[in-house]
């Protein structure tokens, strides 16, 4: 099935399909989201600290280390509330204690690592799917309908065209990914000078690594639904869906109060890498290796799915 | 080696409940042009999209210079294709479109452009090669399209419908690139232009509803049958008809309007059965000249004068007569 | 007929046109209400202690003159720089679209890191991820004119 793996074609035809993807507009439109979006909940996060570091200091005085530490705590508590939320814990509104293995978590993730910059990363998490979904659903499906591969076929096999457009995407989001951490990362070093530029540095390249692993399930999944559908809104639309499926299902897990019935509903999370995700900014390396494993096993799965498809059907 | 460009084999391709192809087989003969005819839905383009591995047959099989279609990649680079229905990318210069596929063959980029460049000046769209899709004209387009084609000298080259849609002069310019491309190559080009086909190909073949139903060459497909059309004094009456009809070697003759008729003649059915036996030209035009002879006498003895006769396209009377005459 | 890049390009140039005019204004607002307060020493009547309130979130009344003056001026320029490109990507033209366009992320991102220069030599907390977020488009501007579609505004 995988006979006539080409490596020059998949980067041709990768790189093509990103040229493409900008020419098209459909590009542009995935980059501002990612920067738009993804600048915005980081400002969401660290906006306050500025705030609170301005009036403290206020007509241009500096603000006494106490008074900024206390106001800076402050911050960071609201923000481990948020990321213990994210993770699967009790609302910030609520007087409920979390599990004892989140609230351990939560410590490794606002002590042992820069605070402000676990609450972005965590909060990225929410919407990459949904960015990865804008950028991946016309792999295929457009140029299916518009029979366009029929140009393609007699100069390169089926596989090279769908796993090159599949590494060309996973790269364009990497990318588009990879300079917003580092615009983050930067700015947290350069303008809260909270942290150390070792600590922000590591933990953003382990950042990262982890918005690598997993985009490579979502993209993989987005793939599949492209090669099957005949149509660029059914592909779209369906992606979508995909992306929303995760969250859809923790938020009804979250509001379904007591009905222990309904609660499991909330484990069909855990069929997609959505429930998983988070784990891979977890301080258990044996944690982060299931996370890396299972999100590996995803893509692995909805690849050889979507390929199968996409080697039979007619062009 | 296959003695054969083309071998189909047996093959059928259905659609859910329709059966696009069913049991087709024939073959075509090395630097010809094989031309495909049939009318809309007889199964033309899915042949083209098997033998091009768009799709997949349910049974049968498909070679190209020997090798099965289903194994794309020894064939890469010797096998191309004009699509009838596909659309180039809409955002993208086509010499930049052209010069990608021709990387997809491991050419350098210098090499490429050359070839591209090359290519665009035999089909005459050198000064739009920096122009979108959307610039060009549907003949320019289906000259872009012949262009992919044979890009690259492939050794077989399958032109589906190369001429729809165009003017005259666009279509004339596409048989001269067709002409030009035989020296080197096996080609199989599909047409609803009966006379296109006639003047272009060396063989036949046509297909109705999914089945053969006529293969060969075309000299020899052509000499079986013949097609007049007559203009006579006055409308025949029905007892006058039967008679016309009754003579040995007249298919059918049909009003075409007022007093304008159309006879298919079967030469082959007037000279009688002969097995074995090859029939040339001069015994069909001598056959030809004996059922004329007869049905002009026939109509003078009524006093129904012809005012013209004359003869038709002859490959469009053997295509009307195997594709009506199953119904 | 335009590459759909081009298209998209102009439509966000249209929003961005829109809410830059809107910021012109709000800063034009602001630098009145500044001057009021320096000559009359007080701030307009639902806001007399305008600069008592600025002190209080960190700013100086002369950083907010220089500050909004600087906002309406680099907007100023760049409202009709993204009218010009826009009608010139959807005409695909040279100097309309990419020199235009070039002009406009050249001057949105000069305006934009002067912007951030004067606040944070002030007083850096005044500076947020919202200040980076505005030089992201006139980047991307620059990134595409030159690269993705510099064959395509050519006439």
């Amino acid at each position: 099935m995988m006979s006539g793996l080409n490596l020059k074609h998949l980067i041709l035809i990768g790189t093509s399909s990103n040229r493409n993807s900008i020419r098209s507009g459909a590009g542009i439109v995935v980059i501002l989201l990612t920067f738009f979006v993804g600048l915005m909940m980081a400002g969401a996060i660290l906006t306050p600290i500025e705030m609170g570091k301005a009036v403290i200091g206020n007509g241009g005085a500096k603000p006494s280390p106490e008074e900024e530490e206390k106001m800076v705590n402050t911050v960071v508590d609201g923000v481990r509330s948020l990321v213990i939320w994210l993770m699967g814990g009790e609302s910030p509104f609520s007087d409920k204690k979390s599990p004892e293995p989140l609230e351990k978590w939560a410590d490794y993730l606002m002590k042992d690592r820069p605070a402000l910059l676990s609450g972005v990363l965590l909060l990225l998490f929410t919407v990459l799917p949904t960015i990865f979904a804008v950028g991946s659903f016309n792999q295929t499906t457009g140029d299916i309908a518009t029979r366009g591969l029929r140009y393609l076929l007699p100069r390169t096999e089926r596989v090279n065209l769908y796993f090159g457009r599949f590494l060309g995407t996973t790269v364009y989001s990497l990318i588009s990914i990879s300079i917003l951490v580092v615009i983050v990362v930067f700015y947290i070093g350069l303008k809260l000078k909270m942290y150390a530029w070792g600590e922000l540095i590591s933990w953003g390249v382990w950042a990262l690594a982890a918005y690598a692993i997993v985009s490579l399930p979502y993209i993989a999944f987005y793939s599949w639904m492209s090669g099957m559908m005949s149509s660029s809104f059914a592909a779209f639309i369906t992606c979508l869906l995909g992306a929303l499926y995760g969250p859809t299902l923790s938020l009804f897990s979250r509001f379904s109060g007591n009905l222990e019935m309904l609660q499991f509903v909330g484990y069909l999370k855990y069929l997609s890498p959505w429930g998983i995700q988070a784990y891979l900014f977890h301080h258990d390396i044996k944690m982060v290796i299931m996370a890396t494993s299972l999100c590996l096993f995803y893509t692995g799965m909805f690849l050889f799915l979507g390929y199968r498809r996409f080697a039979t059907r007619d062009l | 080696m296959s003695e054969f460009a083309i071998q189909i084999d047996n093959v059928t391709k259905t659609f859910g409940p329709n059966k696009a192809l069913d049991q087709v087989s024939f073959e075509v003969q090395p630097q010809t042009i094989f031309g495909l005819l049939g009318p809309n839905g007889a199964g033309k383009t899915t042949l083209f999209s098997l033998a091009a591995n768009f799709i997949h047959a349910d049974s049968g099989s498909i070679r190209v210079l020997g090798i099965d279609v289903r194994n794309s990649s020894e064939l890469r680079g010797r096998l191309g294709i004009l699509p009838q229905d596909a659309l180039f990318q809409r955002n993208v210069p086509i010499r930049e479109q052209m010069v990608f596929f021709r990387r997809l063959a491991d050419r350098s980029i210098p090499e490429a452009e050359q070839d591209v460049d090359e290519a665009l000046e035999m089909v005459g769209l050198e000064e739009y090669r920096n122009r979108p899709i959307q610039h060009l004209s549907h003949g320019m387009i289906k000259r872009l399209g012949i262009a992919q084609a044979f890009m690259g000298n492939p050794e077989v080259i399958l032109l589906d419908e190369p001429t729809a849609g165009l003017d005259p002069r666009n279509a004339h310019q596409v048989h001269e690139i067709i002409f030009r491309l035989r020296q080197s190559a096996t080609i199989m080009v599909s047409s609803h232009n009966l006379a296109e086909i006639q003047s272009l190909c060396d063989h036949v073949a046509i297909l109705k509803t999914g089945r053969l139903v006529s293969y060969g060459a075309v000299d020899e497909i052509t000499s079986r049958d013949q097609r007049i059309e007559l203009k006579l004094s006055r409308l025949l009456t029905e007892e006058e008809l039967q008679d016309v009809l009754g003579i040995n070697g007249i298919d059918n003759f049909e009003l075409l309007d007022t007093t304008r008729y159309t006879a298919s003649l079967d030469l082959i059915d007037r000279l009688g059965p002969r097995e074995g036996e090859k029939i040339g030209g001069a015994r069909l035009r001598q056959a030809s000249d004996d059922i004329l002879a007869e049905l002009l006498a026939s109509l003078v003895a009524q006093r129904c004068i012809p005012r013209y006769l004359r003869e038709g396209n002859t490959l469009e009377a053997h295509f009307f007569k195997v594709t009506t005459d199953q119904q | 007929m335009r590459p759909g890049g081009l298209t998209t390009l102009a439509v966000i140039n249209g929003i961005f046109a829109l809410w830059k005019l809107f910021e012109a204004l709000s800063s034009g607002v602001a630098l009145g209400m500044a001057f009021m307060v320096k000559s009359q020493g007080k701030g307009p009547e639902n806001m007399p202690d305008l600069e008592e309130m600025l002190e209080q979130s960190g700013m100086t009344l002369d950083l907010y003159m220089i500050n909004s003056g600087i906002v309406l001026g680099v907007n100023l320029l760049i409202v009709p720089l993204l009218i010009c490109s826009l009608i010139g990507y959807l005409k695909q033209k040279r100097v309309l679209g990419k020199w235009m366009g070039n002009l406009y992320g050249l001057v949105a991102t000069a305006g934009g890191i002067a912007v951030i220069y004067f606040l944070y030599q002030h007083n850096n907390n005044l500076v947020n991820m919202f200040h980076v977020m505005g030089l992201v488009y006139p980047l991307l501007t620059l990134f595409v004119l030159n690269i993705s579609f510099r064959k395509d505004l050519v006439r």
